[in-house]
């Protein structure tokens, strides 16, 4: 039922969207550092998207809905949150890491704003992989970027295989 | 171009602790408006009879989720500046223990550290904490680190 809702709202709204579905189970033997991770495009993004972020993320606060208020504030309209990009990320890297693998940490650093009507691209690469404490980890660095070449989120994250 | 905004008064801030806040309930409806925000159809966060084949072991909630969704015990339990623009400046989660439907958690808080930066627009003050999330069993599941910034209006 979550799945038809998900494709209505897709046709619905028209969003570009690319990469959203669970990618073939990946295991950590095979994994190459270096190796690019599937990469995931949003957008163009609404501000009934944001709206449901709002509720859904528990995060009210108004430059992200408020188009009066962020404008008073200094900004040039309401921004899209950083921890919906986050999320945004976390759900590339979920896709990609499958049934067995599971995010252990997922660092952000917000570099720049980005406004509905944007479109996210979403890309990461393995740079590390290693076993602690008999968990086998991949580490991951990402960006996320718009359509405009900004780049507006930079980070890492570890991913975890069982065995 | 004005005053310094680390006053005595904000810098007392630094090492102050709040929580356990108001405990959250997990609950599937709460993780079907997330996802589908993000549109995330990724069965971990609904289908039980998938997850339980996942280290998650029962439906479980985006890695985000806890950020912005406990009412109390964060970072904004203190309102360390007022008459300012808040925004996030950086993130981190680090997930120790999965959080399943059913599951209470509660947050604690500590101010890690408060320093300032004069930037073009005006002066920012960067609020370092980090959250400490624990279950219904006083198990730590979750640990977040944020950079709230604050720009002075």
């Amino acid at each position: 039922m979550l799945l038809s809702f998900a494709g209505f709202l897709s046709q619905a709204t028209d969003l570009l969207e690319r990469g959203g579905d669970i990618q073939k189970q990946i295991f950590f033997e095979g994994v190459e550092i270096g190796v690019s991770i599937s990469e995931l495009v949003v957008g163009p993004i609404t501000t009934e998207r944001l709206v449901r972020w709002a509720a859904g993320a528990g995060d009210f606060n108004p430059i992200h809905y408020d188009q009066e208020l962020a404008r008073k504030l200094g900004l040039p309209n309401v921004i899209v949150p950083g921890p919906f990009k986050s999320a945004l990320v976390c759900r590339m890297l979920l896709n990609w890491a499958g049934k067995k693998g599971r995010l252990k940490k997922l660092k952000s650093r917000y570099m720049g704003m980005d406004v509905p009507g944007d479109t996210l691209t979403c890309r990461g690469r393995v740079t590390d992989k290693y076993v602690d404490k008999e968990e086998k980890c991949v580490e991951c660095e990402y960006t996320v970027e718009n359509q405009r070449g900004e780049t507006t989120v930079k980070g890492m994250a570890v991913v975890c295989f069982d065995s | 171009m004005g005053d310094s905004l680390l006053t005595e008064e904000v810098k007392s801030y630094i090492g102050r602790e709040t929580g356990p806040g108001e405990p959250l309930v997990i609950e599937q409806g709460a993780i079907r408006k997330f996802i589908e925000a993000v549109e995330d159809e990724n069965p971990i966060f609904y289908d039980a009879e998938y997850a339980k084949e996942t280290w998650y072991g029962d439906v479980t909630i985006p890695p985000l989720f806890l950020l912005t969704n406990m009412k109390s015990g964060t970072a904004l339990d203190f309102d360390i500046l007022l008459k300012a623009r808040r925004t996030r400046g950086e993130d981190e989660v680090e997930i120790l223990e999965p959080v399943r439907v059913g599951d209470t958690i509660s947050a604690n808080t500590k101010i890690v550290d408060i320093y300032e930066k004069k930037g073009k627009s005006g002066s920012m003050m960067f609020i370092l904490s980090e959250t400490v999330y624990k279950n219904q069993f006083g198990r730590t599941v979750m640990i977040s680190r944020a950079n709230i910034i604050k720009h002075a209006v």
